[in-house]
Formats: structure tokens, sequence, C-alpha cells
């Protein structure tokens, strides 16, 4: 399978001078060194704690981080690298080829706009640039003719927007509405969270983009609807040929959905894996640790908190809350070693 | 005794603390969002606080001190002088204090009405916000500046009667506005918590709502400043104000009624019109420049 | 020594126009020290709503909160303010639960300054605080939105526990926390209660937490209180 999309050597910092007495400025490394792989119609979770860096990742991706960050090494996407694209390339990308579902679904929908009008954006925005493409001389020669066109002109509007009409339609039955017609002169506020994140995940999915980036999806639902969300994604993999970057920090939801996992801690990548291997069988002791204060296990807790990102321990940034360490952890930053399609950032393991 | 001083010193301490924590916030963000149009505010305000705080400074003469009346401008008297011979620059500098004096007073006044009323009201909602918020209606459709006008008609025109008039009727949009971020407030956690604590509603009140609304009174009191300001030299060029005080306004006014304009002496008209302008114009900027900042503590950059 | 509630009933816009819609409807449990009390239930459901009226902060439309056998709405001042002291509530939301514009120094000292603890007793109070909790003492001289967010639930309990309450109401203490963070917190909710004998009243969506935590359990479904044998 061909790789759709290859992060190299990943770091983004953040210049915050919120210092004890605000006078130095400090220096943030929110993702350090992370890098990854994602294949065509392939599954990639990131999966970590609060604050270990893991929408940094795919804000950075999508190109969407605040002005006062800082991003090193590569992302390609096809060929491209998006770190190097023009702002104007990029929102051309944006929306037709990566696509991202946002945490919080009702905050995600403008609530002024009917459900079928925000649906139909996509459409429209991407739509109109394709038109002015190909019939910018057309419309030249429309001009010098006068009124008469006009018409001609209109007739095309509404026929495009029919069009609209019936793919939004279209992606609404995907996602599970019998009847789409009447969903979309629904307005957000009238509808459910769980309605309202099918209808995002419609929208996100309009114009069948390459990749979609769901940027913590399950956070703040509730059971039930994680579950509604769990069979919405998994028959969009197998209906589309989307490849789906999952960032979540919901470890059981993680392992039903994804075909490999990456679990980050304190920004870096500690281990990399298949599911059903990662939650056997974990290496890392840091997933470990993760995996054994899930419910169905005890809930034994990791001893400590994770360190902040301004001033990351020596050597393996696990180290203090490491049962297992040894002299050479707390010296050395281990590396990323590779074996039988696992990754792990461990002396110790493999 | 002993206890008495750490309670003490912890409350100055922690006010210290929310004030640096306000100052310092609010210069950051200024450096980093505020254009030059700001920069310029706060610039041009220093400059006419400085005047009003010290014009025997800058001034050449005394205002009150006589000279030959209606003379255009010289060396002597850069801006000339008056239809009593008064040294126009002196006065206009003169001027300063008590048209920013009228200014930040009835914006204080108002500021706080508008503070206390929004805070109860939205704190304790039911039947007191009913009431408060059904004055404020009541207050709010009441025509200010005829109100104004009579009622400088029939009091003795004073400074101290227009600057309680200003501040009285002007402190609605504040009470509105503090009563709904007051309600906001309300649910948050740590409200919550403190009313479960035990904490007397003035203690939430004060120590957990108020510091919070800050941010938004700060921006409110700048531009009820500037309204004030502007109101006052209205009404001091309708003859209202006082006249044993000089403002801006006021020397407008005798601009107006003593020829200034008939006989074309810009010299004598301009400078006040340009220096309340201007003066209005760098509070409002300082004023816009704090509602730009930090609507949300928590923001910053998301690194989850 | 005990929280009861008694045939609560809670409707939304009742009012003088007549009565809204119902919430829920005659719920009667019973808190003892050192037990928890789970209550379940999908979300809307009012669950929330019950914790705030037990914790006495809304009044119930029907019904009432009994403390040491007095009904809630009938205390005298002197009575009203030791229940204030003795039930305490947490709330979800760890990042709220600090006013951002103090730093977390001023808020602990803020309660023992409540309780009329002396100057000497805080710092040793504080300290004794923070070594149950498990968190440096550094983080006292932090605003809150420098801290994470299991610092800072941690840290809720901890300011709750300085009143030495006799019952916590936990609003859902872990839904916004991570995996390895709830543990923590609820291992460290386990500790205190076995320490002081606290009875929790544990409001949560998720079963696995009650299960984990609670010797009886109720389910509030369709505004009505199921009891559910753990």
């Amino acid at each position: 399978m061909k790789t759709l999309l290859e992060v190299k050597d990943l770091n983004v910092s953040f210049q915050e001078n919120e210092n004890e007495k605000g006078k130095e400025k400090e220096n943030v490394t929110a993702v350090f060194g992370v890098s990854f792989s994602i294949r065509e119609k392939e599954t990639l979770a990131l999966v970590g704690e609060t604050g270990c860096g893991k929408s940094v990742v795919a804000h950075a991706i999508m190109r969407l981080l605040p002005l006062e960050s800082r991003v090193k090494g590569t992302i390609e996407f096809g060929g491209k690298n998006l770190l190097e694209l023009s702002e104007k390339e990029m929102t051309k990308l944006r929306g037709k080829e990566i696509s991202i579902i946002f945490q919080n679904p009702s905050l995600a929908l403008n609530p002024v706009y009917s459900i079928g009008h925000q649906l139909a954006e996509p459409l429209r925005i991407h739509g109109q640039e394709k038109r002015k493409g190909k019939e910018w001389k057309k419309e030249e020669e429309r001009k010098e003719k006068g009124w008469e066109e006009k018409e001609e002109k209109n007739e095309k509007e509404l026929k495009m927007r029919k069009n609209n009409f019936s793919k939004v339609a279209g992606a609404l039955k995907r996602v599970g509405f019998s009847n789409p017609h009447e969903y979309m002169g629904y307005y957000p506020s009238w509808c459910s969270g769980g309605m309202n994140q099918r209808f995002l995940i419609a929208a996100s999915t309009m114009l069948d983009p390459v990749l979609l980036i769901a940027d913590e999806p399950s956070k703040g639902l509730d059971r039930n609807r994680v579950a509604e969300l769990e069979n919405e994604l998994e028959g969009l993999k197998e209906k589309s040929e989307t490849s789906l970057l999952l960032i979540s920090h919901d470890l059981g939801f993680v392992r039903r959905l994804a075909d490999r996992v990456a679990v980050m801690y304190a920004g870096e990548i500690v281990e990399i894996s298949d599911p059903s291997n990662l939650f056997e069988r974990p290496l890392h002791p840091y997933t470990r640790g993760l995996l054994n204060s899930l419910p169905e296990r005890g809930f034994v807790p990791i001893p400590g908190s994770s360190p902040p990102l301004s001033s990351p321990p020596e050597g393996c940034r696990f180290h203090p809350r490491c049962p297992v360490k040894e002299k050479r952890c707390m010296q050395e930053r281990p590396d990323l070693k590779e074996s039988n399609g696992r990754a792990v950032r461990c002396f110790l393991c493999l | 005794m002993m206890q008495k001083e750490v309670y003490i010193q912890e409350s100055v301490r922690q006010w210290k603390d929310i004030i640096a924590h306000h100052l310092n916030l609010d210069i950051r963000k200024y450096e980093r969002t505020l254009n030059k149009f700001n920069r310029g505010g706060l610039f041009l305000f220093a400059f006419f606080l400085i005047l009003a705080l010290f014009p025997s400074l800058f001034a050449p003469y005394s205002p009150t001190e006589r000279f030959i009346s209606y003379e255009s401008p010289s060396t002597a008297h850069l801006l000339g002088t008056n239809d009593i011979g008064n040294d126009i620059l002196s006065e206009l500098i003169y001027g300063a204090r008590i048209s920013m004096m009228v200014g930040f007073a009835s914006a204080s006044i108002s500021t706080l009405i508008g503070l206390m009323i929004g805070l109860c009201s939205g704190y304790f909602r039911g039947t007191p916000d009913e009431l408060l918020m059904g004055f404020t209606d009541v207050v709010l459709t009441i025509p200010k500046i005829p109100l104004i006008i009579i009622i400088g008609a029939f009091l003795h025109p004073s400074i101290l009667t227009l600057i309680l008039v200003l501040g009285l009727l002007s402190w609605e949009s504040i009470a509105r506005v503090v009563r709904s971020k007051t309600l906001q407030i309300r649910e948050a956690g740590y409200v919550k918590s403190a009313r479960c604590m035990g904490f007397s509603s003035f203690h939430i009140m004060a120590s957990d709502i108020f510091p919070n609304l800050i941010h938004i009174l700060l921006p409110k009191f700048m531009l009820a400043t500037a309204s004030a300001m502007i109101s006052e030299a209205s009404l001091s060029f309708l003859g209202l104000g006082d006249i044993s005080m000089k403002s801006w306004g006021i020397m407008l006014s005798f601009a107006f009624s003593r020829g200034g304009f008939i006989r074309d002496m810009w010299w004598w008209y301009l400078p006040p019109g340009i220096c309340i302008t201007l003066c209005v114009m760098s509070i409002a900027l300082i004023g816009f420049g704090f509602e730009g900042g930090k609507e949300n503590e928590k923001r910053g950059v998301d690194t989850e | 020594m005990s929280l009861k509630a008694e045939n609560l009933s809670r409707a939304y816009g009742s009012g003088l126009l007549g009565r809204g819609k119902c919430i829920f409807r005659d719920v009667s449990f019973e808190l003892e020290p050192g037990k928890t009390f789970g209550l379940m239930g999908p979300s809307g459901e009012g669950k929330s709503t019950l914790g705030r009226i037990i914790a006495g902060l809304e009044r119930p439309t029907d019904g009432a909160v009994l403390f040491n056998g007095n009904p809630l709405s009938k205390m005298k001042k002197a009575e009203y303010s030791t229940f204030r002291r003795r039930v305490q509530m947490m709330f979800q939301d760890p990042t709220d639960a600090f006013n951002p514009r103090k730093r977390i120094e001023h808020s602990i000292f803020e309660v023992l300054k409540l309780l009329e603890i002396s100057g000497t007793e805080r710092i040793r109070c504080t300290k004794e605080m923070l070594k149950t909790t498990g968190l440096p003492e550094e983080v006292l001289f932090r605003y809150p939105s420098q801290l994470s967010g299991g610092q800072l639930q941690r840290l809720a309990l901890g300011r709750i526990l300085l009143l030495d309450p006799e019952y916590i109401i936990l609003d859902e203490p872990t839904s916004a926390l991570d995996v390895s963070v709830q543990a923590q917190v609820l291992h460290l909710l386990k500790k205190v209660q076995a320490e002081q004998g606290i009875g929790y009243l544990l409001i949560s969506h998720d079963e696995a937490v009650i299960r984990f935590m609670s010797d009886s359990c109720g389910e509030l479904e369709k505004g009505q209180l199921g009891l559910i044998e753990v």
C-alpha cells in the first residue's frame, strides 16, 4: 500500500513568557521529534493523555497552529511538503483533500445557518474554485455578449445548486439519516449532540477527502453516543477510500477502530504497534501503566504526573515514573527502535 | 495581633497580585495586538494627564491674569488673548484639568453604581434582579440630554452638579454588562464551591466575581469617561456649565458668545475643540485597547 | 449523623403559572458515613440537579433533605452553617474549580481564614493537605491555568477536606480527566474515605467507576430512582 502522509521529525514549540516572574522567555516544546506515516485506507490512532501534544500534531498537519508557534521537520502529503505550501494552496487542500472533525459538535456548527446550508458550504467554496479555473475564458466572452447570456448563467447556477442539494442529501443518507430533505432545514440547536456529530462527519466527508483527521471525536459524549460514533466511523472506513488519523484519549474506542496505534507521552511517540499486540502485550512501561489504569484492569494508577513540557526530564522522559528504570534511562534519550512491525522508545524492551 | 497582621498582609498581597496580574497581561497584550493607534492613544493621554496635573509648569501665565483683549497670536501670547484679556494658551492648559476631572469623576460614579447594581442583580437573581433591572430599564428610557438641560436650568450651575448629573444618568449600560457577566461567572465551579463552603455573599462578590469583572469594567470606564467629557463640553457650550471653572467646553461657549466666531479668531475657538477631540479620542483608544485584550484567562495555546 | 433524601421531586419552569416539566419524582435514599452511594444514569436525567439539591445549592420542588433528622428548609442559621461545613460538593470541571485570577495559595488560605485558623496553623494545615493529596508545595504559587486537570482536581478535594466534611457530593469527579489520572483520583478518594470516614454520593455516567467505588448504587432513569445491586 502506498504511503499517504509521512511525518518526519516534527518539532513544534511555542514561545511563552508565563515564567514565575514573567520576565524570561520560555520555550515550550509541545511536540518533539515525532515521526509516523499513514498508508492509504489506514486508520492510525494517536493516543495519549491531555497535554501530551496529540492535538498539536493534528493542527500542525492542517497548518492551523497559532502564529507564535515554530514548526520544524517535514510533513509530506502526496509528494508535497505541507509546511512549505503557501496559505492559498493550503486553503485549497483543506476540506477537499484533508478534512478535520473537531472536538465539540455543537460548537463547530454555526447556530444561525440551517444544516443543509452549512453542509453545502464546502461544495460551494471548492466548486467555485474549479469553475474559476475552467470557465475563466468563457466568462470573459459572456461579458462581451451581454445580458442574453445572463439567463444561461443563472440556469447553470440553479443546476449547480440542485446538484449540491442532491450531494448533501446523499451525504446525509450515508451517515444514517433516512429522510435527509427534512433534516436539511433543521438548525443545529434543534438536534442532539449525537446528531450534530453526524452532521459534522457528513460535512467533513462531503468532498471525499483522502485524509480525515478526527480530533477527540468521542470527548464529552455519552457511552451510547460513543458507540453510535464508532459505528459511523466504522461505516465510513468500509464505504470510502479515506485514511483516518484518529486522535483520542479513549483507549477502548481506539482499540476497536484503529489499524495501528501510536502512543504519545510528553510530546514524544513512545510506542507504535497494531492494536491487538499493543493491548495484549504492551512493551513500553508507560503503555503498560496506561492500560492498567483502565477500569477493566482495576484502576491501577501510574504514580506521579506528566512532566511539564517546558522542562522535560533528562534522558527518557518517562523515567521519573517508570517502575523498571535503570541508570542509563536517566542520562540517555532512547530512540524509537523498530522490530517486526512494532516500534518502541525504551532501552529495556525488545 | 499577630494573626491580624498576617490577615492584613495576605489581603494586601492578594490584591497586589490581582492588579499585577492584570497590568502585566494588559501590557503584554498591548504590545502584541495593539497597533500604533492605540499606543498613540496612550502617549496622547499621558500628555493630557501631565497637562492636567501640572498646568503651572506649562502655562506661560496665570489663567486669570489680564492683558490687552482680542489680541492675535504673537510671541508673547502664542494663541492670543480673549475678550477680557486672558491668555488663551494658559486658559487652555488649565482647562485640561477641569474637563478631565468632570470626565473621570462622573465616569467613576457611573461605573460604581453600575457595578453595584449589576453585581447584586446578577448574583442574587430572582426578585432583586427583576426589581433592579426594571429600574435600570426605566432609567435607560429617559432621554438624557433634555433631562440634564432641565436639571441644569433648575439647579445652580456648578461643576459638582454637572458631575453628579452626568454620573447618575449613565450607569445603565455598565449595569447590564456587569449583570450578564456576573450571571455567567456565578455558574463557574469556583463560585459554586465557594457557596458550598459557606463564604458570605459579599465575600464571593468582592473576591471571586469582581476580579473577573475588571477586564470588562476598564474599557467601559474609559468609554464612559470619554462620553462624559463630550457631554460636559456640549452642556457647557449651551451655557449650563460652571463659569468660574473654565473647561474647554466653556472656552468654546465664550468664543461663540463673545465674538470669537464672528471676528474669525480661529486661535480662540479651534484649540479647545481640537483638545476635546484629541483627549476623548485618546481615552477611547485606550478603552478599545483594553477591550481587545484577554476575553479569556485560559487563552493561550492548546497543548493537548 | 445522617444525610437523607426524602421523596425529592424537581420540576423545571415551575412558578406562578403552574408546574413545569418534571425531571425526577419521589427520589429517596440515604447516605451513610464511610460508605459510597453511586448514582448513575444517562446525561440530562437530572443527576447533577439532584446532587445540587442534596448539597443545598438548589431547592427541591417537593420533598426534603434531612441532615441529622432536620429538614434543610426549616434549619436555623446556626444549624445551616454547620450543614454548610459538613456537606461539601466537588464539581466536574477541574479547570474552573479555582478562581483563575488568584494563586492557589490564596484560594486555600481563604478557606482557612473562613475557619478562623491562625497564621502559623494555616501553614501547617496547608502542608498536611498537600501531603494527603500527594502534591508538591510549588503548586501553591501557581495560577490555576498553570496546573493540570488532575492536580487541580486533587487540590479541589484537598480544599474540601480542610473543612472536615462528613459528606461529599462528587459530581462526575473524574469524567473530565485522563484514564491514568482518573485512576489516581479514584484511589485518593478511597484513601481519604478509609482514613476519615466520609460518606460519598458519587454521581457518574460511567458504570465502571460506580462499580469500583460504590457500596450501594442507584440509577436515575425516566425520573425514577431504581436501586441496583453492586
